[in-house]
């Protein structure tokens, strides 16, 4: 399972970025959000997630050998391994990681075990998993 | 509690104070959230009489108290404050994404007083609150503004409201801008002008925690479904908020055109987003949480507007920029809208006072020797760009009619006043009340002036039915009480924060489920309307603390004197005697008496005792 992102049909509602945090941590909170979105004008709205790379760099680029795939194709992070270093977040070429603020462990998309909530609640279709 | 922030945030700008108090439980029971939140903090913090463009008025924002959850549609805040334009209570929704970032930061409402010694942007980065210089902002537009402030910030994520030029110049409809959306009508921009306040710059990242996620969830899942699958969404997504003027133009006829000199505008076709949508528009935008986005970005890339990139025409300033204008020009309504935008002017009330000069002009009340050499012929759209900028920049004529159609027509005088277009000193959206006689008691009484918000009673005098009010008869004077009960439903939306384009699914009685997810708070129905009921007699209590009663509550004379000449409500008019009956019948609905005035026995009922003896009442 992959998560593909159509930028164009973003609207900026930045419903996914709450639904994430709800479904992640029990509360609602963007900075805790897997997915972000930048408006950066009146006409770009940017959903930022993973793409859930072939020969991921971020796997590749863990030193503490802390990231894997599942089986859903998802990044996983255990997070006794990882050390917030941030080399991952570097290695990302889609600025996809962000590091929780509070628990200092790398946060990256899972697909919610299989059905993500973000694209559940894309209604324009920006978010598409295949 | 759940679903709040926590804290409120006092900042006085003079003394350059800032103070957080926690949010006490009791308070937020009472008045909950967004609109029930502004209205009390302003009767509590403006004492009757101040200048509003003086330190002593307050600029409050409220974020509504489903703001930061993920309900569908929970995307409004609002500023308030005493209106520049008509001295009176204040509101100001948009739908942008600061209100939940604010909660996200801690805290559930705003409040600013006093005057900075220079130019200022406050900056609210979660704990810390600062007062920033903005030196380098001034004279810079709305878009340029927030780019520097991400800039200074070095965040992308920061959520910033600010004012434009416009603002700065205290011009009494000045908007205030945040997150491509505008709080637009009433001036709020220059009341942070007056403040020498030129944004407000907010990051948040605490934890917002609901009461119940798995039952957010739950109706998340079911609403998600009911929502993107209504008639309505369906409609609002594809053609955006102006989808029905054509009906507006051909059936009812109450499309105000020209000053509202007529009611039908013939060039409607080319303003209707089904010409414009298909020709320019690229894509769909949403205000926050929304999932049936009305926002169109209209772009043009060549001709003399290329370059132009905006969301909207939406449909008020269809009518604005548009027929109100006489302009069928779409082009130069996207133009002239992201001229608007980024001075940070009110769409509405800039075409409603360029259409008032126009008609001063070809009257020959107003002559190009007036103009700066200006011809101000309906449709000229040189003449428009140019009233704007000079609006803004208070050049020229622009001076006096940045001072808003009422107090334009006051200066110059010679019968303009005859037409000036205004309830309270605020200019009216586009609904030809003529036509819409329950839109035109809605008008005369709405708190803050000419307002289709207050009450949304074009919907059902359109329709003919809305909610559980059937069989309205647009035509008729009769029967028009129930835009009492659909003002306090709007009082409540404005109050969770959820948009009144859902009014079409969300009825009150949907709303304890998300009460329950989101606070945690068992209220029916019942309690939901006496909660807008309350909401609305605070904003009443405002004005009457500052001496409006019935005598205020009236149209602008062309709507009582001169019948609609052509269109579906040809020959129609609202008469004195039937404004008179139906102010009759509306105050009685209310609880309150012959002039106006909310009883004793009315607001204690809302529990509003305080300010029974505040205002002395019977």
């Amino acid at each position: 399972m992959r998560l593909f992102v159509y930028e164009d049909k973003c609207t900026g509602c930045r419903l996914c970025t709450l639904v994430c945090s709800l479904r992640h941590e029990g509360i609602c909170n963007p900075s805790k959000s897997r997915i972000r979105v930048e408006r950066r004008s009146v006409a770009v709205d940017r959903p930022i997630v993973c793409r859930q790379c072939d020969n991921a760099p971020c796997i590749a680029a863990c030193p503490y050998g802390a990231l894997s795939r599942d089986l859903s194709g998802a990044i996983q992070v255990d997070e006794n391994l990882c050390t917030a270093c941030g080399l991952c977040q570097t290695a990302c070429p889609f600025d996809a990681i962000r590091m929780h603020p509070s628990k200092h462990v790398a946060m990256i998309c899972d697909l919610c075990g299989g059905e993500p909530q973000c694209a559940k609640y894309c209604v324009l279709g920006a978010l598409k998993v295949a | 509690m759940y679903g709040y922030g926590g804290k409120l945030l006092y900042v006085d700008l003079s003394s350059g104070k800032i103070v957080k108090r926690k949010l006490d439980e009791g308070f937020a029971r009472k008045y909950v959230g967004g609109n029930g939140f502004g209205a009390r903090l302003l009767y509590d913090n403006v004492k009757a009489g101040v200048d509003p463009l003086g330190p002593d008025n307050c600029l409050i924002f409220a974020p509504g108290a489903f703001c930061g959850s993920p309900v569908p549609e929970a995307s409004k805040s609002g500023f308030y404050a005493k209106s520049p334009l008509t001295g009176a209570f204040s509101e100001a929704i948009l739908g942008s994404g600061i209100g939940p970032e604010l909660k996200n930061a801690g805290y559930d409402a705003f409040l600013v007083r006093g005057r900075a010694k220079q130019w200022s942007y406050l900056w609210v980065d979660d704990d810390d609150v600062r007062i920033e210089d903005a030196s380098h902002l001034v004279g810079r537009s709305t878009l340029d503004t927030l780019d520097g402030i991400r800039e200074d910030i070095g965040d992308l994520k920061v959520m910033v409201a600010c004012i434009g030029p416009a603002g700065e110049n205290l011009v009494r409809f000045a908007c205030i801008e945040s997150d491509f959306r505008q709080a637009g009508r009433t001036g709020l921009g220059a009341v942070m002008g007056s403040k020498l306040l030129k944004a407000i710059a907010v990051r948040g990242s605490r934890d917002f925690e609901i009461a119940d996620a798995e039952l957010m969830e739950g109706l998340l899942a079911e609403w998600y479904d009911r929502i993107a699958t209504h008639p309505q969404a369906i409609s609002d997504i594809k053609y955006g908020t102006g989808e029905f003027i054509g009906t507006l133009n051909e059936i009812h006829g109450v499309f105000p055109t020209r000053n509202w000199q007529d009611s039908v505008f013939k060039g409607y076709r080319t303003i209707a987003p089904q010409y414009w949508v298909p020709k320019y528009s690229i894509k769909t935008k949403a205000c926050h949480t929304c999932i049936k986005p009305c926002g169109k970005v209209f772009v043009i890339n060549d001709g003399p507007y290329a370059g132009v990139s905006i969301d909207g025409p939406e449909f008020e300033t269809q009518y604005s920029l548009g027929g109100c204008v006489g302009n069928a020009d779409p082009e130069l309504l996207a133009k002239a809208n992201e001229l608007c935008d980024k001075l940070g002017i009110d769409t509405i009330s800039a075409g409603v006072v360029i259409a008032w000069a126009m008609e001063c002009y070809e009257r020959g009340l107003l002559t190009s020797s007036d103009t700066g050499g200006l011809k101000l012929n309906f449709g000229n759209a040189e003449a428009i760009l140019k009233l704007l900028e000079m609006i803004a920049r208070r050049q020229g004529i622009g001076d006096m009619l940045a001072e808003g159609v009422r107090e334009a027509s006051r200066r110059l005088g010679k019968g303009s006043e005859m037409f000036a277009m205004h309830v309270k000193g605020l200019e009216p959206p586009a609904y030809d009340a003529r036509g819409l006689k329950g839109m035109g008691l809605a008008y005369a009484v709405s708190t803050r002036g000419a307002c289709h918000l207050r009450s949304c009673a074009y919907a059902p005098e359109l329709s003919g039915s809305w909610w559980k009010f059937k069989r309205v008869d647009r035509l008729s004077a009769e029967d028009k009480a129930y835009v009492k009960t659909i003002e306090d439903v709007m009082a409540l939306y404005d109050t969770v924060g959820i948009c009144k384009f859902s009014r079409h699914f969300y009825f009150v009685e949907e709303l304890p489920d998300f009460f329950m997810a989101v606070h945690g708070y068992d209220l029916d129905d019942k309690e939901l309307l006496k909660l807008g009921e309350r909401v609305y007699n605070l904003e009443k209590a405002f004005n009457v603390r500052e001496g409006f009663d019935r005598r205020h509550d009236t149209l602008p004379p062309r709507l009582l004197n001169e019948p609609v000449r052509e269109g579906g409500s040809r020959e129609s008019v609202i008469t004195n005697e039937e404004l008179n009956r139906m102010l009759d019948e509306y105050y009685e609905a209310r609880g309150w008496d012959k002039n106006g005035i909310p009883t004793r026995a009315k607001l204690e009922e809302l529990e509003l005792n305080d300010i029974t003896d505040d205002l002395k009442l019977r």
